[in-house]
């Protein structure tokens, strides 16, 4: 029963993969691409293992960064939200902060942080917090204006303070949003460590991109793909699984 | 006793409630019933002290009390947190208290059966019916253990088999614990069958228009159709239509 639906689950997403795979590799070889052009995936898959030392070395600067901004991210939005529950007006303060930030593209913006802040991992940090904070602070605004006012009525009837109603009410009510946040930062994170390194850096797998290109170097620029997409499903999943673990008791 | 003296309460520059007096005795377990928007939940949020009037004092005993001291508070939606099993579901307001996990476990474990949830306590919400869910939110309030409790139609979202079947068992086990019990109630059949009196409020503004004592002695919790019920329902439908 187990396994028919592993099966039921699983084989359609990795058998469209595959043919995906399968008909880029045939279309390599009978429209005779050359690989500098477009590499077929069994090329990419040398490249993966021919270049790994210098593959894996980059992928550990660009997770580091990427962890690292993840992190501050997540503890800013938290501070911010738990500020717009402890005073309302916050909320009204920061929201045009909030936007803005948002309304000026921070691809604009990562060459000036670069002269700022320089080549290293802070200017990184900083383009990765800028591209994760905002839907990791929107799903919790929302989530904390959505508590139910019946709810909050029930817990103000029963006499409660304010930090019980934060840590028995609140917290479980938004979690489900903070995680669903959470999966749609790790993603773009990815976006932003890229656009930081290839702008301005001495490594990390988007400097390995911008230095592979011109070179012609196009099966690199493929491995280092497929090294970032790994990471953004590395950690999209470990969310997932954290999200399976934290709302176990939650319905559906 | 609870004294709930001159309540006016306005929203947005309308008036809301108009001088409401009310006096309720130990014990005693009163219906309030009237059209909607006549103010009846605002004036249970104010008896519990969640919603401030603009004029006018509700006291206990003769003092005015702190929100969540002396009364609880049953809403219509059975406001069952999701994330919390059957158990700590009930036990909430004693946590809220503060009072020890295995005093709380031990006051849900003796109450238990007499609510029927015996065999339900670690169920999740949404494994429940909607009787058995209401049910829950019952042992909650009953387990705060205030002597008043305010309940703002708390069966209005079930049907009329499960409702039944509950009015009966909420009699039993209000009689048990022997609680004021203040219901606001659209249902005038429930307001007789429950209360022994019947407090009938008018709209735009919501004020008190009449007050029936109902004869216990001539009210069976299963008879509807005698001619006592018949006749008290027929004049609150008579105010209700005025």
């Amino acid at each position: 029963m187990k396994k028919n639906i592993i099966i039921k689950n699983y084989l359609p997403p990795t058998a469209s993969v595959f043919f995906v795979l399968i008909l880029w590799q045939f279309s390599v070889i009978i429209f005779n691409v050359e690989s500098w052009f477009l590499p077929s995936p069994s090329n990419i898959l040398i490249e993966l293992i021919n270049s790994y030392e210098i593959l894996l070395e980059n992928s550990l600067v660009t997770l580091s960064e990427i962890t690292i901004g993840l992190i501050i991210s997540i503890l800013i939005s938290i501070m911010i939200s738990g500020m717009i529950f402890w005073f309302k007006s916050f909320e009204k303060t920061i929201y045009p902060l909030l936007i803005t930030s948002q309304i000026i593209p921070v691809f604009t913006l990562a060459p000036i942080l670069i002269v700022w802040f320089g080549t290293g991992l802070f200017s990184k940090i900083i383009i990765i917090v800028l591209f994760t904070f905002f839907p990791l602070v929107i799903n919790l605004v929302t989530a904390i204006k959505n508590v139910d006012m019946d709810m909050i009525r029930m817990f103000n009837s029963l006499g409660c303070t304010k930090f019980q109603m934060f840590r028995k009410l609140y917290i479980p009510a938004i979690l489900p949003n903070f995680l669903s946040g959470c999966k749609v930062a790790c993603v773009i994170s990815v976006i932003g460590a890229v656009i930081g390194e290839w702008i301005g850096s001495s490594n990390g797998l988007g400097w390995v991109m911008k230095i592979s290109g011109p070179q012609f170097q196009t099966a690199r620029v493929f491995a280092s793909i497929v090294c970032l997409s790994f990471i953004a499903l590395v950690l999209f999943f470990t969310v997932v699984m954290l999200e399976k673990k934290l709302l176990r008791r939650y319905p559906n | 006793m609870i004294e709930i003296k001159n309540i006016n309460f306005n929203f947005i520059n309308q008036k809301i409630l108009s001088d409401i007096n009310l006096t309720v005795s130990s014990g005693e377990f009163i219906s309030i019933i009237g059209p909607s928007g006549c103010g009846k939940s605002t004036l249970l949020n104010i008896i519990s002290g969640i919603t401030k009037p603009k004029t006018g004092e509700i006291t206990v005993e003769g003092k005015k009390i702190a929100v969540g001291d002396k009364i609880s508070y049953m809403q219509q939606k059975d406001l069952l947190l999701p994330w919390r099993n059957v158990r700590e579901n009930a036990g909430i307001g004693l946590e809220i208290k503060g009072l020890p996990h295995t005093i709380i476990q031990k006051k849900i474990s003796h109450l238990a059966k007499d609510f029927g949830l015996e065999k339900f306590l670690n169920y999740m919400p949404h494994e429940l019916s909607g009787g058995l869910r209401q049910r829950v939110a019952f042992l909650r309030a009953v387990l705060i253990d205030n002597p008043i409790m305010l309940l703002d139609e708390p069966l209005g979202s079930l049907d009329a088999i499960t409702k039944s079947s509950l009015h009966e068992w909420l009699m039993d086990v209000f009689r048990k614990f022997s609680k004021t019990i203040i219901l606001v109630t659209h249902d005038i059949e429930e307001a007789i069958l429950l209360a022994n009196r019947v407090i009938v409020m008018s709209t735009n503004p919501g004020r008190i228009l009449k007050e029936y004592i109902v004869d216990r002695n001539l009210v069976d919790n299963k008879d509807v159709t005698s001619n006592y019920f018949i006749k008290l329902k027929k004049e609150i439908i008579k105010d209700l239509i005025l």
